[in-house]
């Protein structure tokens, strides 16, 4: 997956590319618009990943350019400001999705996920599998090393999340979201609990240990070693 | 057009008023005076009349009459200006000072013989007052008719003069008010430089300067009153501002410094891989509670200008609580806190910002409720308001803290970041901005280890 970062702070442009890097992304960086909409336009992208104040033409404009010539690469963008009227115009202008700095490592890795994800109609599963945890999306059952577990709608949820995500570092907030509908910073407490409950009915009984807390950035399901 | 100044334009007014005043009045006084002159003009006339008249009769007797001409010229004619002229009815000219012809009437005069007519008239320049009367001429002699006349010009030469005179005082008058006007209006206007001199002293360091209402006239007390009440609300907002901005600096010392030594302990020599994850791990928990402080001090800091509602829907509020108790769930399961609620009711506004604000509400009774506590909500949809009631069992809160209890940074166990979950400590602020910006209400009662938030949303 090839991504194209813009972005001029230079701190924050190194950090990204060497953490999108490290996640197996191949990440070029353009530290001004113009080599932005160069690389953009010759170069084929996966998904560009576009701050808004950049010098020489700015997220806006590089966006405009780039729809303009009917290129289509996803685009998440990056702001500092946090108005409503910054969110709709990005929107508007063609972004698919943004992000308000300062954010998460973790949520910028699962919001590009979920972008690529997007547009690859892949079909429905009906049962999710990883080691000896089984989930039936239709039965709304859980099995593990074969035995039934019974867990409520959230516990269900959440371990759905998990499962379709195998080996994504999920963000608290992102669980919050996904699992509650709750799209705003709240007690984080709660993915806590919530998840140590999951665990202690799907991982605790049994040697396999599927759930593991990537610790300052959130829970991962994958079988490990 | 250009702003007047109050001092000018009062001066101005009283300038056209006194011009007003002093032109009627002088037209007033030159009508007086010419009438006057019109009565005396005649008085004198008739006088001349009469004297002439009665030296006319006299005339009858004695055998040897002195014609009239004679005792004219003798007796009557002493004065320059009048003209004397007596006719006989019969046409004749008996005697005549001046030349001027007088037009009497004569039919008239001999009509109404012993009556004084009157008249003006012009001849060229000059013009003349003149007055007439038909008497008897005695034993068989013809009547006669007495005409006299004055000549005016005099009189117009000197209401000439008199007007010009006039007019010159006029003048010199409208300049002396408007000038006693301008230092009225001065003098009135007095209170308007004292209030400016005073707001000229207000400063961002000296808000607490007012302007003294007492000794301002009434008609401008209660402009000072607003003023006042305007510099309350400065000041007020000002402070807040300062405290606000002091509590930011306080805020973010703790967990920078700790961030700081953190690091520093931690570069000072090599350690394990594990080690530095630790710390790393350990910084990323203090750097997304900094984050998530300036979320909330951004979030704050735009209600201040008045938050927009970003969205305005109508919905369900028990609904919304439903998903808040399953949100909660695990977490109050856990504490052993049960959450219940009753009612329920519409209400129209953005209904994230509404599941923010209940969302702190509940995470804060969840922190203070003891094993086995319960929180209670209660929706009733009244008559003019929607409310909603979220009560816990816990340790009552002390009056002195209810008062400050929605003010920013504000904990009333002042264990400031000694807990790991505890709060931003911003929690009640946003939530008070959320329900103000729907034009709501909170409140909150704390009595008897039972605590009440009450939410109170106008239709």
């Amino acid at each position: 997956m090839k991504l194209l970062i813009v972005e001029d702070e230079v701190k924050t442009g190194d950090y990204l590319q060497q953490g999108l890097g490290e996640a197996g992304f191949n990440a070029d960086l353009a530290r001004t618009g113009l080599d932005g909409l160069n690389l953009a336009m010759n170069q084929p992208y996966d998904l560009i990943i576009l701050d808004v104040m950049l010098p020489e033409l700015d997220g806006w404009q590089l966006l405009q350019a780039i729809r303009k010539r009917g290129n289509e690469v996803p685009v998440l963008f990056l702001t500092a400001r946090d108005e409503v009227d910054d969110r709709v115009r990005g929107l508007e202008l063609g972004a698919d999705d943004y992000l308000i700095k300062p954010f998460a490592f973790s949520e910028l890795l699962a919001r590009i996920r979920s972008l690529l994800r997007r547009g690859r109609s892949s079909q429905e599963p009906t049962r999710l599998q990883v080691a000896d945890l089984e989930l039936d999306l239709v039965k709304r059952r859980v099995l593990k090393a074969g035995e039934r577990i019974d867990l409520t709608a959230k516990e269900f949820a959440l371990l759905e999340l998990m499962m379709r995500r195998e080996g994504e570092v999920l963000p608290r907030s992102l669980i919050a979201s996904q699992v509650w509908d709750m799209n705003f910073d709240s007690d984080t407490n709660v993915i806590e609990v919530a998840v140590r409950r999951l665990r202690a009915k799907v991982d605790d009984p049994y040697p396999r240990k599927l759930i593991h807390t990537v610790r300052g950035m959130g829970y991962v399901l994958e079988e490990r070693d | 057009m250009p702003i007047v100044s109050l001092t000018t334009r009062l001066t101005l007014l009283f300038a056209l008023v006194s011009i007003a005043v002093f032109a009627s009045l002088g037209f007033l006084i030159k009508h007086s005076i010419e009438e006057h002159f019109v009565a005396q003009d005649f008085a004198e006339l008739d006088d001349k009349i009469r004297t002439t008249a009665n030296l006319v009769k006299n005339l009858k007797t004695g055998e040897n009459p002195p014609s009239i001409h004679e005792v004219m010229e003798n007796t009557v004619v002493d004065h320059d200006s009048i003209i004397i002229k007596i006719d006989s009815s019969s046409g004749g000219q008996l005697f005549a000072s001046g030349p001027i012809a007088f037009p009497f009437n004569k039919t008239q005069l001999l009509n109404k013989p012993g009556q004084i007519q009157r008249t003006a008239w012009n001849e060229g320049d000059i013009r003349y007052r003149g007055a007439a009367m038909a008497i008897a001429g005695g034993d068989g002699r013809p009547r006669l008719i007495l005409s006299a006349a004055i000549e005016t010009t005099r009189h117009r030469v000197f209401m000439q003069q008199f007007a010009k005179e006039l007019s010159g005082l006029m003048v010199a008058a409208t300049l002396f008010s408007a000038l006693l006007g301008w230092l009225v209006a001065r003098q009135g206007l007095a209170p308007l430089r004292l209030m400016r001199a005073k707001a000229k002293s207000v400063t961002a360091t000296r808000l607490d300067q007012r302007l003294p209402v007492e000794t301002i006239p009434a008609e401008l007390a209660t402009l000072a009153q607003e003023l006042n009440r305007m510099f309350d609300r400065l000041e007020e907002s000002f402070s807040r501002l300062t405290h606000f901005s002091s509590d930011i600096a306080h805020e973010l010392r703790t967990p920078i410094s700790n961030l700081m030594t953190q690091t520093q302990v931690s570069l000072s020599r090599a350690r394990s891989t594990q080690e530095y994850q630790e710390i790393l791990a350990s910084n990323v928990e203090e750097l997304e509670k900094l984050s998530r402080m300036i979320s909330d001090m951004l979030f704050l800091a735009k209600a201040e200008h008045g938050l927009e509602l970003p969205s305005r829907e109508h919905f369900a509020l028990e609904l919304e609580i439903v998903k808040l108790f399953d949100f909660y769930e695990a977490l109050a399961d856990e504490r052993q806190v049960r959450m219940q609620m009753q009612g329920s009711g519409e209400l129209i506004g953005d209904r994230l910002m509404i599941d923010r604000a209940i969302s702190n509400l509940l995470s804060n009774a969840i922190r203070y409720t003891p094993e086995d506590g319960l929180i209670d909500l209660h929706i009733e949809q009244g008559i003019d308001a929607l409310t909603l009631t979220i009560c816990n069992e816990g340790k009552t809160i002390p009056e002195q803290d209810l008062t400050y209890l929605f003010d920013r940074f504000y904990r009333c166990d002042q264990a400031r970041g000694h807990n790991e979950t505890e709060g931003t400590g911003l929690g009640l602020s946003i939530t008070r901005a959320i329900v103000n910006a729907h034009g709501g209400h909170i409140s909150v009662k704390s009595a008897n280890n039972r605590t009440c938030f009450t939410l109170s949303f106008p239709h």
